[in-house]
Order: structure tokens, then C-alpha cells, then sequence
């Protein structure tokens, strides 16, 4: 990592030598490290989206065969919920902002987080292994009786997500644990940046639902190995025992992924609308709700796994409460937005794009909690839309948010703002030409996991292949200026968005040691009264 | 800060409470899950269990917790001496739960293609249940006893007293398996 022109010393160069990164306690250290280790991954599970789209331009056999399929999909899944969806930003940016949003050096206990990172490098490599041994075929969701008796490496696939799911709830242990001890004196808790909220309620996620995960993934690899039959109808067991476990844990995490995007959102709105967020304790009591909320709406993944009608109408109500949550934050950021001086920038075209998708995805979510309609839509392309519109869609567009906004404090460097305007709009149409044709797709009727399909939908899937390329541009287009801008951006100043967050009260790049004493922060992180005419 | 420190630890320890005791959870979850579908193959499984040893253990855990208790009472030279007294329960319990083990697996009572207990649908699922929860308690007792080894050497409050709640969970969680698979036939 060196720096051409050398630039006041910073965390990145001090101390010098590779030997000192790979044995970092820095907490900004560690959140490059997880930049890293979080991009590889959405590069590879990238890969096998591709080559998912293509294969699925024809109608039949294509560039892989049926069984290649199944296992692509699968590794798709497994390393973008596990490897880059889930540690993303609370990994990236969690990591390098909390302690700067809220006046501490380092976290509560940094040789955790260090081993918070190196835990997630194994697992991800014991997951990856398994692609050696020929990758395994049951998608991300593990569906038992299926997964406990194919002949693939799922035992091995089970390790390695246990093992990255140790690395999450150290994650979210230590910031818990970092927020409740390591505030400054000037940030009591209703002063706390939203972001810090956000990682704040997904670290309790982590820390509580985590656990369940691991137990359903210790279960599944042990019946693999030992035959234990334990959900196999054969032997005795229920499989829907199984994925009450799985979704335990599985629809709580689509809260691990969005909540930091909210948060990152709060912050990028009021930044660059240069005006306080309409309401700061609706959108905290909002998160917390959510947090608290996702316990409690599973049961909703299986409506049609035989459920009474009791459970179905409550597990529908409560997942459409979810909603009023989320409305509650949507109108927040809107009318700041509105009362504003809106500044457009590349950060806030993600913005853009996440609203739309939140709105779009999120009102979808309401239609499938409507279990009536479910019945017709569970397990199509529907289902696959619902999740990419408001999980993937809002996680990746917060998550190239926050990349632009706080590429500047990251390394004190300016990208080229026109390239990353039109990277934006590539995203954000790639993404929208991807997943709206599989809306209709599913509501035609198209099942999700299929590699062949009749052809009268071929000109969707070939619309939505062609999203896909566009997305995967408009991604790679953005790894280059970004690199570019690593080497050689235009120095950015300290605060080049002029913003009033904390984290911006220092440097950018930060020294190693952010703060010689407690920072007296007199006007909060939000307090643009002054401007606003 | 002094405070601070042991203030960190004290959240520490009750959210590591809070995350394994949702890991138990799943497992008891399933528990009842199966035993209202095989009420007969449960009651068949727990009249299986040596009640003998089962009971024994229950005693020695309750005696260590009380251990606990007075060594985070006591002061750090007596705590000492204490948790000579907890790690030794400790290891009484693990020796007589492998014993267990040992007797059920002579008896032909080992989960999976091997299974050769009784043919009553669903006992086959509470042995499982019955490797896979006591399995994972004795894997927190070990965790546990290596938390106790350290806070010996430590000789520090807040650290004793947080290794000592830990120890309390999972004395709790055995008092919850104990009627589970010993009693309630
Ligand atoms: C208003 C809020 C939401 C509601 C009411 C809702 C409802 C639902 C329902 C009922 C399903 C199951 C449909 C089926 O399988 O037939 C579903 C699937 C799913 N949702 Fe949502 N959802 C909401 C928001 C979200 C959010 C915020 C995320 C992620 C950030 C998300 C991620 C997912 C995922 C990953 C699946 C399917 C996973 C799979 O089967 O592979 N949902 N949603
Ligand atoms: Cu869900």
C-alpha cells in the first residue's frame, strides 16, 4: 500500500510493511481488510450469476448442463448472503466509522475484531474448498431431505458457513459491547450518528439469530455424515421442522443485510440534502423495531409447507408490519430530501435507486405476506425478484453509497465524479433491466431453479440477461476509477461533502491514532441549521 | 477505567448467555416439536436413560454452581481455592457423562445407520436428540471449565464474576435437559 505523493501519515502507512496489516488491531485496518476479502466475493458470486444469465438465454441446454446449474446457483447464493452481503458494510464500514462516529480509538476489544476477520477468511475459504470437491447442489436455503442425502460436499459447505457465521457474532459482539462502553462523553445515545444505530440493531441480530444458523448447519453436515435422519421424513423426521430453523435465522439476517443500508442511507440523505433528518427518533425507534419485529415474521417463507391458519394469518400480519416500519423511514428520507438543498453526486444517485427499489421491493414483500397470493407466487421468479428488488438491491446500492461518499475519508483521494455518475446509472438500470423481467417471469408461472424454461419466455430471459450485462459494466467500471482514483485522485480535503458528521472531525485519511483525547463535539452530527435559508 | 473494563465484560458475558442460550433453544424447540408427534417413542427413550447417573450429575453441577457462588462471594485468595472445587465438579460431571455414553452405545444405542434400540417410531429421534444436547452441554462445560482455569489465574473480580454467570447458564441448561431426558417418561 504505498502512497505516491507523500501525503501527511495516515493509518494506511503507519506502521509501514505487510507484516503489520495481516496483524492489524486498527479498526480501519481491519475494515480494508474486509473491503478486500467482502469485493473478491462479490466478484466471484458475480461470476456465477453470469453464467447463470447466459446459460438461461436459451431454452434449453446452453453452456452448462442441468446438475453445473444447480451447483452454480447454489455457490451464487452461498457466497453472496455469507461473504459479501452479510459482513459488507457492518465489516467495511461498521468497522471503520463506529469508533470515528462516536469518539473512540479503537473498539471495545480489537483483538476480537482482528480475529473476527480471520475467522471469516477460513470460513470462506473451507466454503470455497468445496468447490473443489464439485460444489454442492441444494441452493443457499439447505432444504432437508434433500440436503442431508445428496452425494455432494454439503458437509463441507456446512463447516465453512458455521465458521463465518462465528465470524458474525464476534462482529456483533464487539460492536454491542463498543457502543455501550466506548461513546465519548459528547455522544450520548440520542446524539449517535443513525448509522451507529443501524449497526447497533444488526449486531443484536447477529449476536441472537446467528447462533440458530449454526445450530441448523451443524444438524444438516452431521446428518450428511452420520445418516442420523433427523429431518427425513423416511426415518422419522420433519422436514419442516428443519426450515422453521433455517428461517429462524434466515429472515432476521435480511435485516442484517438492510438495516446498515438504511443507516448508510440516513447518513448520505442529510448529508447531501444539507439538512437535519425529518425525524432522528422515528427513524431510531424504526430500526429497532425492525430488529425486533424480523424475530417474529418466518413462519412466512412457508405458507404453502403446511402451516394452520392461525400461524399463517399471524406470521402474514406481522411481516406486513415490517412495512409501516420501513414507511416510517421512507417518508424520513423524503422529506428531508425535500426540505433540503439536494446536492446531486453520485452517492445520492444510489440513493435514488435504492429508494426505488426498497419501495418497489418492499410493497412485493406485502403482496407475497398475503398468503392467499402467495399460494400462486411461492417458489417462481416472483420470489427471486421480491428479494433481489429489496435485498440485494437495497444492500448493493447502499453498499456503493457508502463506497463514493466515504472514498474521501477512506483515503483522503477524489474520484472522477462523471465516471461514477454514469457507473450509477448503469447500476441502476442493470439492476432494474435484471430482476423486472423476472417479476413477470414469475408471475407467468416461471419456477426459480429451473435451467430450462418453454420458449414463449425466452424474450424475458434474454431481456433480463442483458440487465445483467449492463449491471456487471457499470460494476466493473466503477473497480477501475475507483482504483484509479486510489493511485492518483486529486487530493479531497478533510471534509470535501461538507458534512457535519463526526466521523468527518478528523483527518481523512485518519492518522493511526484518530483522537488524542475524548473529542468535545459541541453542535451534533446533524446540525445544519445554520444553512438551511 | 477500571469500571469500564469490567463493565465491557459484564455486557459481554450476558450477550454470549443470550446468543448460546438461543442455540439451546433451536434444540429444545425441536425437542418439543418431535415430542408432541411421538409422544410414546419419547417416553420409550427417557425410560432408556440410567436415572442413577443422571441424577448424580444434577447434584455434582448444583454443588459446583454453589462453588461458584461462594468464590465470587469469597475474596481472591479464598476464590482461589474455590475454583479448585468448581473445576473439579467440573470434571466429575464430564467423566460420569462419558460413562453414560459409554453404557448407551454398549447397549447399541448410537444415532444414525447403526441404530439398534427400540423399534417405537420416534425413539430413534430422541437418541439423537439425546447424543446432540447433552453433546453440545458437555462441549460448554469444557469451555466453561477453561473459562474457570482462566479466572483462577487472573485473580480478578469483574473476570471471576463473569466466568461465574457463565457457569450458572450452563448449570440452568442442564437443569432443563435433566427432566427432559431422565424424567419425564
Ligand atoms: C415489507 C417487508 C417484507 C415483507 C412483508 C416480505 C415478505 C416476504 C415473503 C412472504 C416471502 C416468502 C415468499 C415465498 O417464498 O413464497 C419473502 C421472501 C424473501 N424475502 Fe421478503 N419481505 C419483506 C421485506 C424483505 C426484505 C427487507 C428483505 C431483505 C433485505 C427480504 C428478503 C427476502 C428473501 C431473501 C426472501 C426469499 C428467500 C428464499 O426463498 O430464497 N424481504 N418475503
Ligand atoms: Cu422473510
Amino acid at each position: 500500500m504505498s502512497e505516491p505523493t507523500a501525503p501527511p501519515p495516515s493509518f494506511w502507512t503507519e506502521p509501514r510493511g505487510v507484516r503489520t496489516w495481516l496483524a492489524t488491531t486498527d479498526h480501519k485496518r481491519i475494515a480494508i481488510l474486509f473491503f478486500v476479502g467482502t469485493a473478491l466475493a462479490l466478484m466471484l458470486g458475480g461470476t456465477f450469476a453470469l453464467i447463470l444469465r447466459v446459460e438461461l438465454v436459451v431454452p434449453d441446454h446452453g453452456i452448462v448442463g442441468a446438475h453445473a446449474y444447480d451447483k452454480l446457483f447454489t455457490h451464487h447464493g452461498i457466497v453472496m448472503v455469507w461473504m459479501f452481503m452479510i459482513p459488507a458494510i457492518p465489516g467495511v464500514f461498521g468497522n471503520f466509522l463506529v469508533p470515528l462516529m462516536i469518539g473512540a480509538n479503537e473498539l471495545a476489544f480489537p483483538r476480537l475484531n482482528r480475529a473476527s476477520f480471520w475467522v471469516y477468511a477460513t470460513g470462506a475459504c473451507i466454503t470455497l474448498a468445496a468447490l473443489i470437491g464439485g460444489g454442492v447442489d441444494t441452493g443457499w436455503t439447505f432444504y432437508t431431505p434433500y440436503s442431508t442425502t445428496t452425494p455432494t460436499a454439503v458437509a463441507v459447505v456446512c463447516v465453512g458457513v458455521f465458521v463465518l457465521g462465528i465470524s458474525s457474532v464476534m462482529t456483533g459482539l464487539n460492536f454491542i459491547v463498543t457502543v455501550h462502553t466506548r461513546r465519548a462523553p459528547s455522544v450520548p445515545w440520542m446524539k449517535l450518528p443513525l448509522f451507529v444505530w443501524t449497526i447497533y440493531a444488526t449486531s443484536i441480530i447477529l449476536v441472537l439469530a446467528t447462533p440458530v444458523l449454526g445450530l441448523s448447519l451443524a444438524l444438516v453436515g452431521a446428518d450428511h455424515v452420520w445418516h442420523l435422519g433427523l429431518f427425513d421424513p423416511a426415518a422419522g423426521g420433519d422436514p419442516v421442522l428443519f426450515q422453521h430453523l433455517f428461517w429462524f435465522y434466515s429472515h432476521p439476517a435480511v435485516y442484517i443485510m438492510v438495516l446498515p443500508a438504511m443507516g448508510v442511507v440516513s447518513e448520505v440523505v442529510s448529508t447531501f440534502a444539507h439538512n437535519r433528518p425529518a425525524s432522528y427518533g422515528g427513524i431510531v425507534v424504526a430500526t429497532i423495531g425492525i430488529a425486533l419485529v424480523g424475530f417474529f415474521t418466518w413462519g412466512h417463507h412457508m405458507f404453502v409447507a403446511g402451516m394452520s391458519m392461525f400461524d399463517t394469518g399471524m406470521f402474514g400480519a406481522l411481516s406486513m408490519f415490517v412495512a409501516v416500519f420501513s414507511a416510517i423511514k421512507m417518508f424520513a428520507w423524503v422529506i428531508t430530501f425535500y426540505r433540503g438543498r439536494v446536492v446531486l453526486a453520485a452517492p445520492v444517485l444510489y440513493v435514488f435507486t435504492f429508494l426505488f427499489l426498497f419501495l418497489f421491493g418492499g410493497m412485493t414483500g406485502v403482496a407475497v405476506a398475503t398468503s392467499s397470493l402467495d399460494v400462486h407466487w411461492h417458489d417462481t421468479y416472483f420470489i427471486v425478484a421480491h428479494f433481489h428488488f429489496i435485498m440485494v438491491g437495497a444492500t448493493l446500492t447502499a453498499y456503493l453509497a457508502a463506497l463514493h461518499y466515504w472514498f474521501p475519508k477512506l483515503t483522503g483521494r477524489r474520484y472522477s465524479e462523471v465516471w461514477a455518475r454514469r457507473a450509477a446509472v448503469a447500476v441502476a438500470l442493470g439492476f432494474v433491466g435484471t430482476f423486472l423481467p423476472q417479476f413477470l417471469l414469475g408471475n407467468a408461472g416461471m419456477p426459480r431453479r429451473y435451467y430450462a424454461y418453454p420458449e414463449e419466455w425466452q424474450w424475458l430471459h434474454v431481456a433480463s440477461t442483458c440487465g445483467a450485462g449492463l449491471l456487471a459494466l457499470g460494476l466493473g467500471t466503477t473497480l477501475v476509477y475507483l482504483g484509479v482514483a486510489l493511485r492518483r485522485g486529486p487530493p479531497s480535503g478533510d471534509d470535501p461533502w461538507q458534512s457535519r458528521g463526526f466521523e468527518w472531525r478528523t483527518p481523512s485519511p485518519p492518522p493511526a491514532v484518530a483522537f488524542s483525547a475524548p473529542p468535545v463535539w459541541e453542535r451534533d452530527a446533524y446540525s445544519y441549521e445554520d444553512e438551511v435559508p | 477505567m477500571i469500571s469500564g473494563r469490567a463493565h465491557a465484560l459484564r455486557i459481554t458475558v450476558w450477550l454470549v448467555v443470550a446468543s448460546e442460550g438461543l442455540l439451546f433453544a433451536g434444540l429444545f424447540a425441536l425437542y418439543a416439536g418431535y415430542r408432541a408427534e411421538y409422544p410414546r417413542g419419547f417416553a420409550e427413550g427417557v425410560g432408556l436413560a440410567v436415572g442413577w447417573l443422571g441424577g448424580t450429575n444434577t447434584l455434582v453441577l448444583l454443588t459446583s454452581s454453589f462453588a461458584m457462588a461462594a468464590a465470587i462471594q469469597a475474596g481472591p485468595r479464598a476464590a482461589r481455592r474455590w475454583l479448585v472445587g468448581v473445576l473439579g465438579l467440573g470434571g466429575v460431571f464430564l467423566g460420569l457423562k462419558g460413562a453414560e455414553w459409554a453404557i448407551h452405545i454398549g447397549d447399541g444405542l448410537v444415532p444414525g445407520a447403526h441404530y439398534a434400540g427400540p423399534h417405537t417410531p420416534g425413539t430413534a429421534l430422541f437418541v439423537t436428540l439425546y447424543y446432540a444436547m447433552t453433546g453440545l452441554h458437555a462441549l460448554h462445560l469444557v469451555a466453561g471449565l477453561a473459562m474457570v482455569a482462566w479466572a483462577r489465574r487472573r485473580e480478578d473480580p469483574a473476570v471471576t464474576e463473569c466466568v461465574g454467570i457463565y457457569w450458572h447458564f450452563v448449570d440452568l441448561v442442564w437443569v432443563v435437559l435433566w427432566p427432559l431426558f431422565y424424567l419425564l417418561s
